[in-house]
């Protein structure tokens, strides 16, 4: 059984298309990293998933369940951190998560919940007087309640300072080894590269990419970087004729190549290597999945 | 164009694009205007009566315009932080609120313009002739009437931190000066003479300027009856050429109505001034210190044990508490404010209602606390989560949408109820005294009844609040709702209990004439009838289906569509 699972979703607001035939898949035990930018249907996918939004058309199933018809056997084994959730301003954390732990069933331990996020000192102060983080780790911690097979964090990283973000990551594989799936939604590139297994990639309502964070990695351009004992631009000429290669840039002894995958790279690098013995040094840069991000993202455009 | 004027020509453009400001409008058409055009009628009372009568009827309805259009004035611009944008712009706070004076104080002339414009034409018809001269005096007054509640509004707005607040200071306001609900007669003005006189009795007199000097000021205090002296003085001068009073009275009464709004501009400034510009972390406004204590006592609520209770009771017992908090304190003072002196000056035994008549109709008199209540505790109930986020962390535990609206209706009700039994208590204990009989079968009787409208009230407002998307469309649609039966209804049917039988059964059709028919039958049952409505057990079935339809269909609709909402 999958921990998410969508066929051909549909939603749409109005004559607004917010999402558009997204085919997804997260397995059980999974940190499924839920990627796009601004309006690109991400969060409507997720309300759909937690049943706070109706699809317009297409199957949704989480852990085996249609949220629709059967959202509280869906929330009784779902942790969910919503992105706009509101709190009860005179209620202190510790009412909040007494709250959870009372409509759960459950005989979780406030304290150890609270400890667990860093906020165990303030458990008694009213949510009024808390900071955007601190209400993130009470969502956090109310997410928690229950040991969920899957967690579902909308943009949890939002006004989370260091300390909070290393929390948050620390949950999450924590959450991960026990064997809990977490779909995690967010636009800070460098923290889903960090606890992601998988990612997918969101763009005007369209899933455009759902891969391993290596996979996504290695789509698209990779550049290379060789030093030369001469003029490097006595060579771009020959270079810039290899089939694969997207751009060519000499400066000074520094040939800068852009290559669109493995083939024309070994090709590039054999062709230097045989024409001339100048090459001092070569470099092959990885691309971070945020490069690759920007690329696929503005690609679509 | 100087700041002040700047704000408010934006404000005004703005406002024009406001759906409040529409709905305002469909306030005056549906109460205000059926009732100015039916009084118009010279078989029934002469000109000027029907210029005084005008006059007064537009007060009430003035103070509900107004309301509506200030509210939220500055509050709004406070809550979404456009103060800020304005604030940087170099405006200082007292030209912002100012400028929001005079852009509302444009704006609720225009509807009093109207609504004059309607009664002159309804007296051209129905009387011959234009009366400017009258017509203008008295519209001058009423002009000035809602000027001067603008001036409290916008006040009341500048200086409060929440738009509930504002709502329930003005009509605490009203409520406290008005002399119809007796609360000046009732606490003030004994207070006084037990000052003054060092007896509660006060002395009597045919005119108020042939009363002590000493009773004429305690009076001259109340600027809501110094308005409406100045009414009569001037329409009585403008029309015969002279009027009971002298003219230094009245320009006394006029400048003590002038302060009456001056003085919470001023206060609402300065306390702008010196407070935050935003509103959120709000210390709790003057009734702080009673909501700690009763937010403290909402706490100690019994935690369920969810080894035994289910998930329902603790959504109950959460939604109380939530409640407990956010609304009870100014309703309690609100509902108390309409009922105590209401009760303390009605129940008494006298030749005009006998004993049975009295308690008979002691339910009736809860029926606007009702309403005030129910409505102050219900329209937010779904709605609200809605807007705040929280409905998302409700619906991330495992809760259906329809367990939380039908906690929601269980626990708001409950909420009512609880709130109205200490009045019911205080009528219960005058009765007692008053009459020396605790009188516990009619008790009984019209406690069930309070009760029960109580409960239908409660349910309706919170399923309108599950049906809509923001609390000001539940809070419009309760009202219309209420303007319609209450309003409009009355002046298409106005004595549904004493009609022929075709009237009554289709009176049955207003929820507000059913539930007097149950009344008055229950009442009858208990052995308290009364000689005002006639009802049969046929009308008795007929309001109980009315009630019980026109309660069900709310309910599903708000239902269905809280079940189908997006929760965005």
């Amino acid at each position: 059984m999958l921990a998410v699972e969508t066929d051909s979703l549909y939603k749409s607001f109005g004559s607004v298309q917010a999402v558009e035939d997204v085919t997804l898949r997260v397995e059980q035990g999974e940190v499924f990293g839920f990627l796009g930018p601004n309006g690109a249907g991400k969060s409507t996918v997720i309300n759909v998933l937690l049943d706070f939004v109706r699809r317009s058309s297409g199957s949704v199933r989480v852990l085996g369940h249609d949220p629709e018809a059967e959202a509280r056997a869906v929330r009784r084994r779902v942790g969910i951190l919503p992105e706009a959730t509101g709190f009860y301003s005179q209620d202190t954390a510790r009412d909040h998560l007494r709250f959870a732990v009372d409509l759960a069933g459950t005989d979780d331990d406030i304290d150890r919940l609270l400890e667990r996020v860093g906020i165990a000192s303030d458990a008694d102060r009213r949510v009024r007087e808390y900071s955007k983080g601190m209400r993130k780790r009470l969502g956090l911690a109310i997410a928690l309640v229950g040991e969920p097979e899957l967690l579902v964090l909308d943009e949890p990283l939002g006004g989370l300072d260091p300390a909070g973000a290393q929390i948050l990551r620390d949950v999450v594989r924590a959450e991960s080894e026990r064997g809990t799936a977490v779909f995690f939604s967010s636009h800070i590139m460098s923290q889903v590269e960090a606890v992601c297994d998988r990612v997918g990639i969101m763009n005007d309502g369209r899933l455009i990419e759902s891969s391993s964070v290596d996979e996504i990695r290695s789509v698209g351009d990779t550049e290379l970087s060789f030093t030369l004992a001469t003029s490097a631009e006595e060579y771009a000429t020959e270079v810039d004729s290899v089939g694969g290669v997207t751009q060519v840039v000499a400066d000074g002894d520094v040939l800068s190549v852009s290559c669109t995958d493995e083939e024309p790279k070994v090709e590039v690098i054999s062709k230097l290597v045989q024409s001339s013995d100048t090459v001092r040094d070569v470099q092959a840069r990885s691309r971070s999945l945020e490069e690759v991000f920007r690329q696929m993202t503005e690609s679509e455009r | 164009m100087s700041r002040v004027a700047t704000i408010a020509r934006d404000d005004l453009l703005r406002a024009v694009r406001e759906r409040r400001l529409w709905g305002v409008g469909l306030v005056l058409v549906l109460w205000i205007l059926p009732g100015i055009v039916a009084t118009a009628n010279p078989d029934l009372r002469p000109l000027s009566e029907y210029v005084l009568l005008t006059a007064s009827d537009l007060r009430r309805g003035i103070v509900v315009v107004v309301a509506g259009v200030c509210y939220r004035s500055v509050l709004a611009e406070r809550a979404s932080g456009t103060v800020r944008l304005v604030m940087g712009a170099g405006t200082t706070r007292r030209e912002f609120v100012l400028g929001k004076f005079l852009a509302r104080a444009v704006t609720v002339t225009g509807f009093v313009l109207a609504a004059l414009v309607v009664a002159s034409v309804a007296a051209r018809l129905n009387y011959g002739g234009w009366n400017l001269s009258l017509f203008s005096t008295a519209g001058s007054f009423t002009i000035l009437y809602g000027l001067v509640w603008t001036a409290i509004t916008v006040g009341y707005s500048a200086a409060f931190s929440s738009s509930y607040r504002v709502l329930a200071g003005v009509a605490v306001t009203y409520l406290v000066f008005n002399a119809r609900y007796g609360f000046w007669d009732t606490f003030v003005r004994p207070a006084v003479t037990v000052l003054v006189a060092g007896t509660p009795s006060i002395p009597s007199y045919d005119v108020l300027p042939a009363a002590p000097l000493w009773v004429q000021l305690v009076q001259r205090a109340n600027p809501l009856i110094d308005f409406w002296q100045a009414v009569r003085w001037s329409t009585g001068v403008v029309q015969s050429g002279s009027a009971a009073g002298s003219f230094e009275w009245q320009v006394v009464g006029v400048g003590v109505f002038l302060l009456f709004g001056a003085v919470p501009i001023t206060v609402g400034i300065r306390r702008f001034d010196n407070g935050r510009i935003g509103v959120s972390g709000s210390d709790g406004g003057l009734l702080g210190p009673v909501r700690s204590r009763i937010t403290a006592a909402g706490s100690a609520f019994p935690t369920p044990d969810t080894g035994r209770a289910g998930r329902w009771y603790t959504l109950v017992v959460y939604d109380i508490r939530h409640a407990v908090r956010g609304w009870t304190v100014p309703a309690v003072v609100v509902a108390a404010v309409v009922v105590a002196p209401d009760l303390v000056q009605t129940l008494r035994p006298g030749p005009a209602n006998s004993v049975a008549e009295l308690i008979a109709g002691l339910g009736w008199r809860f029926l606007i606390p009702v309403v005030v209540l129910g409505t102050a505790v219900g329209f937010r109930a779904v709605v609200g989560e809605r807007q705040t986020g929280t409905v998302r962390l409700l619906l991330g535990q495992p809760v259906s949408r329809r367990t939380v609206l039908a906690s929601k209706l269980v626990a708001r009700a409950l909420v009512t109820v609880a709130t109205l039994l200490p009045l019911i208590l205080v009528a219960e204990l005058l009765v007692t005294v008053r009459f020396d009989s605790a009188h516990v079968v009619g008790f009984v009787a019209w406690t069930l009844w309070v009760v029960s409208v109580a409960t239908v009230w409660t349910v309706f407002v919170v399923a309108v609040s599950a049906a809509v998307s923001s609390r000001v469309r539940s809070l419009a649609v309760v009202v219309l709702v209420s303007l319609f039966f209450f309003g409009l209804w009355t002046v298409v049917f106005p004595s549904p209990g004493r009609g022929p039988a075709w009237v009554r059964l289709v009176s049955v059709l207003n929820p507000i004439v059913a539930l007097d028919f149950l009344r008055e039958g229950v009442m009858t049952v208990a052995g308290y009838r009364t000689r005002f409505v006639q009802v049969t057990p046929v009308l008795f079935v007929l309001s109980l289906l009315s009630v019980l339809g026109e309660l069900a269909c709310p309910v599903a609709v708000g239902g269905y569509r809280f079940e189908w909402a997006d929760l965005e």
